[in-house]
């Protein structure tokens, strides 16, 4: 019967299979039965179903052979091939697969053999292998692996900065976005969304505070999620008029509504405001960056002026376009739009970036990267190492290589059994590693419980984790076994047997075992040098002087919403009476409000100063700002230099504001003046904006910076804390000195604010010292991965060479024995010994400290107050790593002065 | 005495003589009889389907080739080869053929099964 034409089996599978069965006459006979097989079966059966059963079979019947080739020796396929019919050139072929087979068992064996290298191998590659495996996975989770929506690599998003006054990266006004969205034809189409919190409350429970984002209609559907249930929005509910409508992420549906089905179309109220269920979005679906729900943008295109509403964007690249492209295309507009309203000159160029790098801060990804090679650094020093044993193995063996060679073997085939001896190891090194990454991913992420950080980042190890600790074994293995392997093999076996000089063999090895090991020494320096560049920072970030107390104050955030609170005076009402009635609570020292708390993160305002002229707007300079209500200073316990605190009187909304000025803003702005008294200005926008007198003068107080406190030196020392009277404010921070324990107070503020708006959530409680730990994390955590980083390495390099030393000193035994006979003192011996070894060792420190000079350099970012040629990390590195070095070769030199010559030469 | 040949086994360690000793397994003696009924037609596929048949189990291929291998090196089966042409790829197929070592184990297992039978043919099925 002719089979159909579309049937043939795949070849892949037969490539695997002539492999994997015995060679000859048998595996083809069994190959054309599965052949049969599958021609009877394509006359009623579809080609990818054909296609799926063939590879089945083929699979399974690979691993049976595979298996017992494993389970018995490989000659046996020799007797079961022999056939009267047999062809006389295939009788020598094995299968390469059986061949393979034989070498793991023999390797298996010969590790098995010599227990106690075979353990150190294998936890030097664990160790080794887990440390790569787990920052690899970190990497891989926060950087490539990309966010959970279709296309994420065209996902950009259109932001606004400004290098004339030093704004890298803002959010874009809402009128230039529409204009982006409908003149770009280089982008799929661009969306709008801003962030901010959003107070649930239905009936009969308490309110909940959840991060939310106001999306443009588009957003969603643009995004290319579908809703788990109902449907994202309409055009028409962009419209400033719209009601609101609300789309839930699956958590709240889940957690706040009881995964209720007919919660589409329920009304809620959200912020204040009745808004309809539309939706509920898939499990997992954060977007933009860890949303837990998704209202309506509805902003007024016409608003005046045209800046005052800002928003953030997403959008897609149309395929095969780039983001400069882009870029060059929405700067040609904006410059358009500038020209159409010359009143407006905002100095402002887009800035397109992809999404997921905008919400990813610079600094954390070069670290990130960073530790990737330095653990790979790690990973050489594991593979340095068990190279080495296995080169102390194969010198001792090299009667048993040189027999097998002079018996015909093949130096491909030694070559190939000697690598294989690495694999074993590499494999039993990869499970114990990969278990061991798990464990540090599990600490890892129980460290990070309290940060919140984009909802794509997922630091779990997946499958292409497993296929990079696959690859990981892979290159362990050739890194440790293929030095040792050539090297054992190439010896001729001649030398070798003649060779009845014994030690001379290890002359050989002696030269590669320290190029190895002085390369131990260099990368494991170079890693101690950045662990103790970043241990120097937290201990730097951990004693700088914040100057305000942290002890016994409690905090917590309040959001108001224009819909429960519409008026600015409503607002600052609420506030003032909040304050009031906390000052009158038992165990209140003091109590106050702030935008910000110190020391954590600050607003930057632009400020004019009376009495100076600005050409442009470039030249307004910009410092720090923060709104803070009266007592702000006595409770953080600042003492004013001069002038005095916010009064009462300054903080209602119609009161003439006043502001506090730092040291820093009075050098540089009001230097030689008495500042008390002098005016300033802002925002820019409003050139008919208040003038703010000064009333007090403050010492500097240590202001953070971006996420995890990074880049915190780099923002401007001066400081500006504004009274609410100046700013409406709509979301602060309470701050409380307590008498008692701060902790027991948070059940009486959270009473005060329900006596106030039983609607209201306090969110973000925590002390002042809590808030500070989560705001300097980046430097503590960093440090704590390099510092182990750092202590594996140094542990590695001393064992690796102190194996190295003893080897040499036991290869040597008949050498020293000679000498002492001869009349050398154990002095000379020792001083032999431990020469070689200190040659190393200063090699090594040598290219150890300039390659942790070249490392230390792009850490900057993540140092603090720590100079990358810090003389005092230099010293105490190099120090360390010279006495664990001296251990390390004092120990064997030791043993060898204690050789005695008799025994030493009688041996064989 | 301690290095003389009077110790010997009497029995020649031979493959004969280690099979006389073990019974054929269940899987192995329905392979047998697979083989036997096919006659002729005792190709890989056939026997396979045969087994497949007579006993209502599938039988994994896996299990069926080395079984077949075990066979032929205890020496109970052997195997030739006859071409194919246009069909199968191209590979040749194998005939298989029980030995007259296999026919006489299969009779002894046979015989040992029907006198453990004796006396329990209330326990039988009857047709």
């Amino acid at each position: 019967m002719k089979p159909r034409r579309c049937a043939t089996p795949p070849r892949g599978a037969d490539r695997l299979l002539a492999t994997a069965l015995p060679q000859g006459l048998l595996g083809s006979t069994i190959i054309g039965d599965l052949h049969q097989e599958h021609e009877e079966r394509a006359r009623h059966q579809g080609p990818s179903r054909l296609w799926l059963w063939y590879w089945l079979q083929a699979l399974k019947l690979a691993a049976r052979y595979a298996w017992r080739g494993f389970r018995r020796p490989a000659s046996s396929y020799r007797r079961l091939t022999e056939n009267p019919n047999r062809d006389p050139r295939e009788e020598s072929t094995e299968s390469i697969m059986s061949a393979l087979i034989t070498d793991f068992r023999y390797g298996l064996r010969t590790l098995v053999k010599s227990p106690l290298l075979s353990l150190v191998a294998v936890l030097t590659m664990a160790l080794g292998i887990s440390q790569t495996v787990f920052t690899f996975s970190q990497v891989y989770g926060s950087v490539m692996r990309g966010i959970p929506v279709p296309a994420d690599d065209r996902l950009i998003s259109v932001m606004a900065q400004n290098p004339e006054r030093r704004i890298s990266q803002t959010t874009i006004s809402y009128p230039d976005y529409l204009e982006f969205r409908q003149r770009a034809t280089l982008l799929e189409d661009l969306a709008a969304f801003s962030q901010g919190s959003l107070n649930l409350a239905s009936e009969g429970t308490t309110p909940e505070r959840y991060s939310a984002a106001w999306m443009s209609a588009n957003a969603l559907e643009h995004l290319g999620v579908p809703p788990l249930l109902g449907r994202t929005f309409l055009p028409q509910e962009s419209e400033p008029e719209a009601p609101a409508v609300i789309v839930l992420s699956y958590g709240v549906w889940q957690n706040r509504f009881a995964g209720n089905p007919e919660i589409v179309g329920q009304s809620i109220r959200a912020n204040g405001e009745d808004a309809e269920v539309i939706g509920v979005m898939p499990e997992g679906f954060a977007f933009p960056v860890w949303e837990e729900a998704w209202l309506n943008l509805r902003l007024d295109p016409d608003a005046v002026p045209r800046r005052s509403n800002r928003v953030m964007t997403f959008g897609r690249l149309r395929a095969g376009v780039t983001i400069p492209a882009v870029a060059s295309e929405l700067t040609a507009i904006a410059e358009r739009i500038e020209a159409e309203h010359p009143d407006e000159p905002t100095g402002y160029r887009p800035l397109v970036r992809l999404h997921e790098r905008v919400h990813m801060p610079r600094e954390v990804t070069a670290v990130l990267y960073l530790m990737l090679g330095a653990v790979f650094g790690v990973l050489m020093i594991a593979c340095s190492n068990v190279a080495n044993l296995l080169l102390a193995r194969a010198s001792v063996r090299s009667r048993e290589i040189a027999i097998r060679s002079a018996l015909g073997a093949s130096r491909w085939r030694v070559v190939r059994q000697l690598l294989m001896e690495s694999f074993v190891l590499a494999m039993a090194g990869g499970v114990i590693g990969l278990a061991g990454a798990q464990v540090m991913l599990k600490m890892y992420d129980a460290s990070l419980a309290g940060i919140q950080k984009p909802y794509w980042i997922d630091m779990s190890i997946d499958a292409n984790g497993v296929l990079f600790a696959i690859g990981t074994v892979l290159l362990t293995a050739l890194l440790a076994g293929t030095l040792p392997a050539f090297r054992a093999s190439g010896i001729g076996a001649g030398a070798i047997l003649q060779d009845e000089t014994r030690g001379s063999s290890s002359l050989r090895m002696g030269r590669i075992s320290s190029f190895l090991v002085v390369s131990e020494i260099a990368v494991s320096c170079a890693l101690l040098l950045t662990a103790g560049l970043m241990i120097r920072s937290v201990i730097n970030i951990n004693r700088v002087d914040l100057g305000f107390r942290t002890d016994n104050i409690v905090t917590g955030r309040i959001a108001l919403f224009e819909s429960d609170y519409p008026g600015r005076g409503e607002r600052q009402q609420l506030f003032s009476d909040l304050i009031a009635r906390l000052r009158q609570e038992p165990g209140v020292q003091s109590a106050t409000l702030t935008s910000s708390l110190p020391g954590t993160e600050s607003g930057q305002w632009a400020v004019a100063i009376e009495g100076r002229a600005y050409d442009t707007d470039g030249d307004v300079p910009t410092v720090g700002g923060t709104v803070v209500g009266t007592q702000f200073f006595d409770t953080f316990g600042v003492q004013l230099s001069e002038g005095r605190e916010f009064m009462e009187s300054e903080t209602g909304s119609g009161a003439e504001p006043a502001v506090i000025v730092n040291r820093s803003f009075v050098q540089r702005f009001l230097p030689d003046q008495q500042a008390l008294g002098q005016r300033i200005r802002l925002p820019t926008d409003d050139p008919d904006g208040p003038w703010v007198r000064v009333v007090g003068v403050v010492p500097d107080l240590h202001v953070g910076g971006g996420v995890g406190g990074l880049g915190s030196d780099r923002l401007s020392p001066e400081h500006i804390y504004l009274s609410p009277g100046a700013v409406d404010a709509r979301f602060l921070t309470v701050a409380i000195r307590s008498r008692v324990a701060a902790e027991t107070l948070v059940p009486r503020i959270r009473a005060v604010l329900a006596q106030l708006d039983p609607d209201l959530p306090l969110y973000e409680v925590r002390t002042m010292q809590q808030a500070l730990e989560q705001h300097t994390w980046a430097f503590t955590l960093f440090g704590r991965l390099f510092t182990l980083l750092g202590i594996s390495a140094l542990f590695m390099a001393t064992v690796g060479l102190y194996g190295v030393m003893a080897f040499s000193v036991s290869r040597r035994r008949q050498e020293i024995g000679i000498r002492m006979a001869l009349g050398a003192t154990a002095d000379r011996i020792l001083l032999l010994v431990l020469r070689k070894g200190l040659i190393q060792l200063g090699i090594g420190l040598a290219i150890g400290l300039a390659l942790g000079y070249a490392m230390a350099r792009p850490l900057r970012a993540v140092t603090y107050g720590v100079e990358a040629s810090d003389p005092a990390t230099y010293l105490v590195i190099t120090l360390a790593l010279l006495a664990t070095g001296l251990i390390a070769t004092l120990l064997p030199a030791r043993s060898a002065t204690r050789v005695d010559p008799n025994t030493a030469l009688r041996a064989r | 005495m301690a290095y003389g040949v009077d110790c010997v086994d009497p029995l020649p360690p031979t493959t004969e003589h280690m099979s006389t000793k073990s019974y054929l397994g269940e899987f192995e003696q329905v392979m047998l009889l697979a083989i036997l009924r096919k006659g002729s037609e005792a190709y890989g596929v056939e026997v396979r389907r045969e087994l497949e048949r007579t006993t209502g189990r599938t039988v994994s291929r896996g299990a069926f080739y080395t079984t077949l291998d075990r066979l032929q090196s205890k020496g109970l089966l052997r195997w030739s080869t006859r071409p194919v042409e246009g069909w199968r790829g191209g590979r040749p197929q194998r005939h298989f053929e029980v030995t007259d070592e296999g026919i006489a184990k299969l009779r002894r297992s046979h015989e040992a099964l029907t006198s453990l039978w004796r006396g329990l043919e209330d326990f039988e099925v009857k047709p």
